[in-house]
């Protein structure tokens, strides 16, 4: 409550105040006594005279972070620290860890000082994990005096300095708020313990800043981030710089697939940017715009797009004149897609379908930006500074005569301060400071910016990762969509900050259609997105006035080029767009088959007997499980690659272990590599160079993460990549199986003291590429390593790799499942989870998944029960709770909530053969698992609806699920679209009108619902795990439609080989049943038969005389009238063979 | 008998389902040819046997030749729906033998060494679940029957525990003598220090009056001489005021102010050095040995009166037969993981230490588990009566330390220690059973039982001469 209240007050001082005493309580019980000791007592509280010779003085942190420490050290002859004093501002946890720090050092020799680690601070205060940074300050704060000592005293070499440190200078306003004070001095004791009362409450203040909405402020808003703010500006003045095309220069190349077209700015005359235009599938029109001058040609990053799928349209000019050209691409007649380019002044790109109707307008507001180089801006500075200087030098003259001996005092000044000034002249300043971090920017603004026009369009869909509704909101009223990858731990919901991964892709659904376009916003820079909507009338000849609402979205990206991928669907194919789209990205990887079934997870099962244990205890109740999860405890040290030997003496017997019940395990491994010399992965890419690079372009980035000071390799390097896989070789992975799969968390990648919890943007990668330019697609590359490291470290290459991650990017589905990162276990964000993975899947991440339970805080047993009842339909399944949470396996809340949550594990696991089926189909068309259900009907207008959409999503088209996400809810109201529905755990049947039902939903169930007219496969027999279950029969679920007509596919390999792909090993067939005949369609069978034991008909409405299958062998059935299902008993059919089955 | 025997058979040929027949089934289907021809009494032995994985004592339920009623009077179905490898009854109770049925259980006779009923989608799924094998007949697997080893393993470490249990229970009746024996020594201590401490509260009552008695004298001394001391002042000051007024002739007000004249001061010291030099020490000192003898009346009277309470407390405990838990009181046993140090002081508390630091686990709150009340209270108060009420009839097995030091984000931390028999008191295990929650083995003689059936090494050549002679029939 206290939480939320804050988070909503718009930053009221007043509230937060009043607030903080009913927190006090709360406060108490969050902190160590020790930290409260600490804080209330600090020990050694002061500054030394930084110009003697035997002191140093150090300072870090970041005032927007919260926290600045200052730690000054007297050292005597012998490198013994005498004296250690500090002045620190920030939360209780950074005083306290600073007033350790000094008692620790304090005697040590500096070789001992500088081996003071954060963990043992930490350890020492048991501060809790959101606040390790305090103690990673501390521990920078030591290293930093000790060095400034060093410095000072140079026959000692410095091996530390931190990256943080900074000139006590700039930090002079901190200073005059810095809270502790010395309490020794007794005559000031009232004014210390008014002190102390304020301090407290100031304490208290920050701590609820810190610990409640800190997230918020460690990352920018649109105003803190100049070129947001700039592309901003330029749309309230209407438009921004104005560019035309130069027709002259209009040409399509010489292979006849490219439109080329120069860009030239207004007030310039050469033009220095071009267009080009091209379709690299049928369909999907790319346009791009890049600086001329190719010295000056922007980094586009390699490795995302899949070119060899590239397939160049031919391209022609339709039609031309001094206004516009009008260009077609592909030679096809109905799938061709033209393209309307307007000169200018104000140009604009039209793309026309077939039909000639507009699908997508670009630049239709003249929302057009490129920022050029560093250049234009030091060209148009110098000239302001000279202007400026020719006005002052004007009075000045007639001063000059008057006083000649001052004047002369003063040229020498001034001609001092123009030296100072001249100096900064020649490095223009563009530093943006945030959080107490500098961006130096050293490139200047080099910012791209477009608007996209989706003409009589309503809602528009993507842009993942947020925690909003499915339909895209108009941002004009607050924070534009924001894709930067960003750890936050506590997120909320209905915000449109940044998360861990970003997709720039928005899919439209045009009013009144049956299809979907989309567009690919091709950058991994910072990007910042406005929704806006439109309203034009318009007159038509026969309805008079038509409004026409359409949708415009407005890209701003930091840097890199303009490079769009429009994707036009075709009226009536409404999963085109995700297979033109995965063409171009890469179609979702094939997991192994375990990972479709139920994971259980933990930060942390901290010993590998533990982990025995859970597999014994998931037995004894009974309920199925395939995966137990290694989270960073498993490690030496948080040494990924390693496991600790005391916690995890044997990882191979553990493996052993869980695979003997045909489980799996899976071992989190993070990019940060821990900054320590002895350890050889560590030497090994010291040695060869593999870190991302401090902005000198020279020494390795250093920054905070889980093992202390750490370095990121960095993966836009090809040999850094291979290393990278390298190291998943069963002989340099020591411990690691086979049946051991991995997780690559924090890749975005997480930095505690970076800014915005990430690495600096101008850090260098290799070929001096900054770190802006692909910011985005860090964490898909790290998972590109992992995969191939998991391909290659089995000889044959033929195992289908599992990985987790948390950072992605377009193309990510090629590699890895994606899971939504830390959430919480309240009902908001059980509600909000599935409007994410419906975002991810129209985004072309299918392969998606949620903490179920909520990550941070404990959930009580309706919400963990519910939680379970839904995730249980979610494409990935997984439990997983912080380390601070109560444990919550499925049987510690009991019944009958441990009967529920084993009943939903069973639900999944029947349902296997299914979404296996379903995860094929997401690799080989793209489309998505979980679905909106305007997806799935789009004829049905209601479903646009948003309180009909947020309510129920379909797994494929098959089944309807509608979560309760709310407390002591036991009924709802269910939209079923026209049609037969069948109630999943009665099996009754409602033909729907199109319209909502009241649908009871007690504690053990929530409403679910089979479609009419498919077939679903299940495997009835659940056993421990999934693998136990590969050879058992299956039963087949036909639900028919009003028509009598029912159809479905099932796809059968091996669940774990490339065999499927490589030698064509799988079963892929489509059961069909129409004129009481239910029959097959085989597209390919080269895979052992599997037995189906049963199948059951609904909705046939007549008493069938007999069954017969084609041998003409009479079938055993039986028929329950009330259900109206027929129950055929052991048909001695096989999938994977053809037959048919008549009804008489 | 015959019938069924034969339906079984048609039903393996008719339908030809996989997975059926066990090796068991198989061997009984050997073996029943040749009953068949000898003695029909036998066969039925046999083919009661041959429906694979019923439990014995449901056996009649499956004796009708031609029908079978599932086992909730749901439906009846024809006998050959049996172990059919087809699920008919909504309880599972038709596939006794196959993992047909969601519902269903299968019965591993283990050749009634340690039988057990497993639930049935553990049958044929690769994994030997009963050390017979008898679940695992698909030849997915082959299993190696482990029952005589594990029954052997499983008596040995009966005995094991029985061996522990007697010489343990010896180790209690010894401990239960002593503490029997202090038992009058506490009672008497209980009497004793209650009557110390009475005394040493009367004394120190004494000692406050003598205090107040004496200071009241230092007081009367102090004002005694005060009042000389002004009197003699007055005295000199009268005449040096006579000679003063007599030679300046000041006004009445200006007399207020002679005490500011310097040479009355200076007769004001020496008489002030004259009555208080020695003797203000002398008083000060006698006051000093007053609060001396007072603070460590105090300190006795502090001691008696926590040792009055320690006994007071042995004698709210719940001790046991003959106080034999005493031998717990005042022993704390130490263990060590990894980098902590675990501390468990019977009745007292529980401590953890690591790297210097100790936080408490929790205070001695009870015998026997916590309702859930109790547990998620942490007012100590609460419910006071009644706990009294439950550890009188708590078992003696579990103790419950709650109010420990609070987690930063959690609970205060609690622990519960489970007492177990062992030879001598140390802690076996400590796990974090929850966030901030532990829980702990203590092994101690004090809960060693007298074991009632006494396990003896079964003869297992006995059961499989039995057996022999069976065949042999």
């Amino acid at each position: 409550m206290l939480n939320s209240l804050i988070k909503h007050s718009n930053s009221s001082l007043w509230l937060k105040q009043t607030l903080s005493w009913n927190g006090l309580n709360q406060i108490k019980r969050f902190y160590d006594q020790k930290v409260v000791d600490h804080f209330e007592n600090p020990r050694n509280v002061g500054a030394l005279d930084k110009k003697k010779q035997s002191v140093g003085s150090g300072i870090v942190g970041a005032l927007a972070c919260g926290d600045v420490m200052r730690l000054d050290v007297d050292i005597d002859d012998e490198g013994v620290i005498k004296q250690a004093v500090f002045k620190t501002f920030g939360c209780g946890s950074a005083i306290a860890s600073s007033s350790l720090a000094t008692e620790l050092i304090k005697g040590k020799s500096v070789d001992e000082a500088m081996g003071v680690t954060n963990t043992e601070i930490a350890n020492e205060l048991s501060l809790p994990p959101v606040k390790l940074h305090c103690s990673m300050l501390a521990q920078d704060a030591i290293r930093a005096a000790i060095c400034n000592w060093k410095e000072k005293n140079p026959n000692h070499v410095c091996v530390c300095g931190p990256e943080i440190a900074m000139s006590p200078k700039k930090n002079r306003i901190i200073f005059n708020l810095y809270l502790a004070t010395d309490p020794k001095k007794n005559k000031q004791f009232q004014l210390l313990y008014m002190k102390k009362v304020i301090c407290f409450f100031l304490f208290l203040f920050i701590l609820i800043l810190c610990c409640e909405c800190a997230d918020q402020s460690k990352f920018k808003l649109c105003s803190q981030s100049t070129f947001c703010e700039n592309n901003r500006e330029i749309r309230k003045n209407g438009s921004g710089p104005r560019f035309s095309f130069v027709p002259s220069s209009a040409k399509i190349d010489e292979n006849k697939n490219l439109f080329q077209v120069d860009l030239l700015r207004f007030d310039e005359l050469e033009p220095k940017l071009f267009l080009e235009i091209s379709s690299v599938i049928p369909g999907v029109v790319r346009v791009k715009i890049n600086e001329k001058d190719p010295d000056l040609n922007r980094y586009q990053v390699e490795g995302v797009l899949l070119t060899e799928n590239f397939n160049y349209q031919n391209a022609e000019i339709v039609t031309q004149n001094e206004e516009f050209v009008l260009l077609r691409f592909g030679s096809e007649k109905e799938k061709h897609v033209d393209v309307k380019l307007f000169y200018g002044p104000s140009w604009k790109i039209e793309i026309l379908n077939s039909d000639g109707e507009k699908i997508i307008v670009l630049n239709h507001d003249s929302l057009f930006n490129f920022e050029m180089d560093k250049k234009d801006f030091l060209l148009n500075k110098e000239k302001q500074k000279e202007d400026k200087k020719e006005e002052k030098k004007d009075p000045g003259k007639e001063k000059e005569e008057e006083k000649e001996e001052e004047k002369e005092k003063e040229k020498e000044k001034e001609e001092e301060k123009e030296e100072e000034k001249n100096q900064e002249d020649d490095q223009p300043n563009y530093e943006e400071r945030f959080g107490g971090n500098t961006d130096s920017r050293p490139y200047g603004p080099s910012s791209v910016a477009l608007d996209v026009l989706f003409p009589d369009t309503e809602h528009i869909y993507g842009l993942p990762e947020h925690s909003t509704k499915l339909s895209l909101e108009d941002t004009e009223e607050g924070e534009p969509f924001r894709l930067y990858n960003v750890d936050i731990l506590e997120y909320e919901t209905e915000s449109r900050m940044s998360l861990y991964g970003s997709i720039p892709v928005i899919i439209s659904k045009p009013n009144n259609q049956k299809t979907l376009h989309g567009i690919f916003w091709f950058n991994p820079s910072d990007t910042w997105i406005d929704i806006s909507t439109q309203e034009a009338q318009t007159k038509t000849k026969l309805f008079g006035k038509n409004s026409h609402v359409s949708k415009r979205a407005h890209w701003m990206s930091e840097t890199g080029v303009i490079d769009l991928f429009i994707m036009t669907g075709q009226e009536g194919k409404m999963y085109q767009v995700f297979e033109m789209y995965d063409t171009l990205t890469g179609f979702p990887y094939f997991p192994p088959s375990f990972s479709v079934a139920y994971h259980q997870c933990r930060w942390s099962y901290k010993t590998q007997k533990e982990i025995q244990n859970l597999n014994e205890k998931f037995d004894e109740y009974d309920i199925p499980v395939d995966v137990f999860w290694m989270d960073v405890d498993h490690t030496d040290g948080k040494k990924y690659f390693t496991f600790d030997p005391r916690t995890y003496p044997d990882p191979k017997q553990l493996s052993k272990t869980v695979s003997e019940k045909g489980r799996q395990l899976v071992a989190i491994v993070d990019p940060h590599i821990k900054k320590e010399n002895s350890w050889e992965l560590y030497k090994e890419a010291q040695s060869n160079d593999y870190f991302i690079k401090k902005s000198d372009g020279q020494t390795d980035y250093e920054g905070h993460c889980w093992p202390g000071t750490s370095k990121w390799p960095d993966f836009l390097n090809p040999k850094v990549i291979e290393w990278w896989s390298s190291r998943f070789s069963y002989d340099k992975y020591e411990g690691s199986t086979n049946n051991m799969h991995i997780w690559n968390d924090m890749n975005e990648p997480a930095i505690f003291n970076g800014p915005e919890m990430s690495i600096p943007r101008d850090t260098i990668h290799l070929g001096e590429i900054e770190h802006r330019n692909i910011h985005n697609s860090y964490g898909l590359f790290v998972t590109k390593g992992t995969f191939e490291g998991l391909i290659k470290r089995n000889k044959n290459q033929n195992e289908r790799p599992f990985i987790l991650t948390r950072s992605f990017f377009a193309g990510s589905q090629r590699y890895c499942t994606i899971w939504t990162g830390d959430n919480m276990a309240n009902w908001d964000q059980l509600k909000y989870t599935e409007s994410m993975l419906l975002s991810l899947g129209l985004a072309g991440a299918p392969l998606s998944g949620e903490d179920t339970g909520g990550f941070l805080n404990n959930p009580d047993e309706e919400l963990f029960s519910r939680w379970f009842q839904t995730f249980a339909f979610h494409p990935f399944f997984r439990s997983h709770s912080h380390t601070d949470t109560k444990r919550r396996e499925p049987w510690v809340f009991g019944d009958p909530y441990t009967s529920i949550i084993r009943e939903s594990i069973k639900i999944r696991y029947s349902l296997l053969p299914f979404y296996y089926t379903q995860f094929y189909k997401a690799s080989t068309k793209g489309k998505p698992i979980m679905r909106p259900l305007w997806l799935v009907f789009p004829e049905d207008v209601n479903l646009l609806n948003e309180e009909v959409e947020n309510f129920s999503y379909m797994v494929s088209s098959s089944i309807l699920i509608s979560p309760i996400s709310e407390k002591n809810q036991r009924s709802k109201e269910v939209y079923l679209p026209k049609g037969n529905w069948y109630d999943f755990h009665t099996l009754e049947r409602i033909n729907s009108k199109g319209k909502s039902y009241k649908i009871d939903a007690p504690l053990e169930k929530i409403p679910i619902f089979y479609r009419g007219g498919k077939i679903v496969p299940r495997k009835m027999r659940v056993r421990r795990s999934s693998r136990l279950m590969e050879n058992d029969p299956i039963t087949l679920f036909v639900f028919l439609d009003e028509n009598k007509k029912s159809s479905g596919t099932i796809f059968i390999d091996d669940g774990h080989s490339y065999d499927f792909k490589n030698s064509k090993k799988y079963i892929h067939q489509k059961i069909i049943f129409q004129n009481n005949k239910l029959f097959t369609k085989t597209f390919h069978s080269n895979y052992d038969p599997a037995l189906i034991e049963r199948i059951l008909i609904f909705g046939l409405d007549q008493t069938p005389k007999n069954i017969m299958d084609n041998n003409n062998q009479d079938l055993i059935f039986n028929i329950d009238e009330n259900m109206d299902m027929i129950t055929i008993k052991m048909p001695n059919l096989s999938i994977g063979h053809d037959w048919q089955i008549f009804i008489q | 008998m015959l019938i069924f025997f034969f339906g079984t058979l048609n039903s393996q040929t008719d339908q030809s389902f996989f997975q059926i027949f066990s090796d068991q089934q198989m061997f009984c289907f050997c073996k029943g040819f040749i009953l068949f021809l000898t003695s029909l009494i036998v066969s039925s032995y046999c083919c009661q046997a041959a429906i694979v994985g019923i439990d014995p004592s449901l056996a009649s339920h499956y004796s009708d030749p031609k029908t079978f009623t599932c086992l909730d009077n749901s439906k009846t179905i024809p006998k050959s729906y049996v172990n059919d490898n087809y699920c008919d009854c909504e309880d599972g109770s038709d596939e006794p033998g196959t993992s047909a049925c969601p519902k269903g259980n299968f019965y591993c006779h283990n050749e009634g060494l340690l039988s057990k009923s497993i639930p049935s989608s553990r049958v044929n799924d690769g994994i030997c679940d009963c050390c017979s094998g008898e679940d695992e007949v698909s030849g997915k697997v082959k299993c190696t029957n482990t029952c005589k080893e594990l029954y052997l393993d499983q008596i040995s470490d009966q005995l094991k525990e029985q061996e522990i249990q007697e010489e343990g229970y010896k180790l209690r009746l010894e401990i239960r003598k002593e503490t029997n024996e202090k038992k009058q020594y506490l009672q008497e201590q209980i009497e004793i220090t209650k009557e110390e401490y009475e005394k040493a509260e009367q004394e120190s009552e004494k000692m406050s009056e003598k205090q107040q008695v004496c200071e009241k004298w230092i007081y009367a001394q102090k004002k005694n001489r005060k009042k000389v001391l002004k009197k003699m002042i007055q005295e000199r000051l009268v005449s040096k005021n006579m000679e003063i007024a007599n030679s300046e002739e000041k006004n009445d007000k200006d007399f207020c102010f002679l005490h500011k004249d310097p040479k009355i001061k200076k007769i004001t010291k020496e008489f002030k050095n004259l009555f208080f030099g020695a003797a203000k020490k002398e008083l000060e000192d006698l006051k000093k040995k007053i609060i001396r003898e007072k603070s460590s009346m105090f300190t006795e009277k502090r001691n008696k009166k926590t040792e009055k309470e320690k006994f007071e407390k042995i004698g709210d405990l719940d001790l046991g037969i003959d106080n034999e838990f005493y031998y717990l009181f005042d022993n704390c046993i130490e263990y060590k993981e990894n980098k902590y140090t675990y501390e468990v002081c019977p009745f007292d508390k529980v401590t953890q230490k690591e790297n210097g630091n100790t936080y408490k686990l929790g205070n001695f709150k009870q015998w026997g588990e916590l309702t859930n009340q109790e547990s998620d209270s942490d007012n100590d108060n609460e419910n006071e009566n009644e706990n009294e009420k439950k550890n009188a009839k708590a078992n003696k097995e579990q103790m419950e330390f709650t109010g420990g030091d609070k987690c930063w984000n959690g609970p205060n931390r609690s622990t519960t220690v489970l007492l177990k028999c062992g030879l001598k008191n140390e802690i076996k295990n400590v796990q974090e059973v929850s966030i901030c929650k532990y829980q702990m083995t203590l092994l101690t003689p004090i809960v060693c039982e007298k074991p009632k059936n006494k396990i003896t090494i079964p003869d297992l050549t006995t059961n499989q001469e039995k057996k022999n002679i069976h065949d042999e029939l």
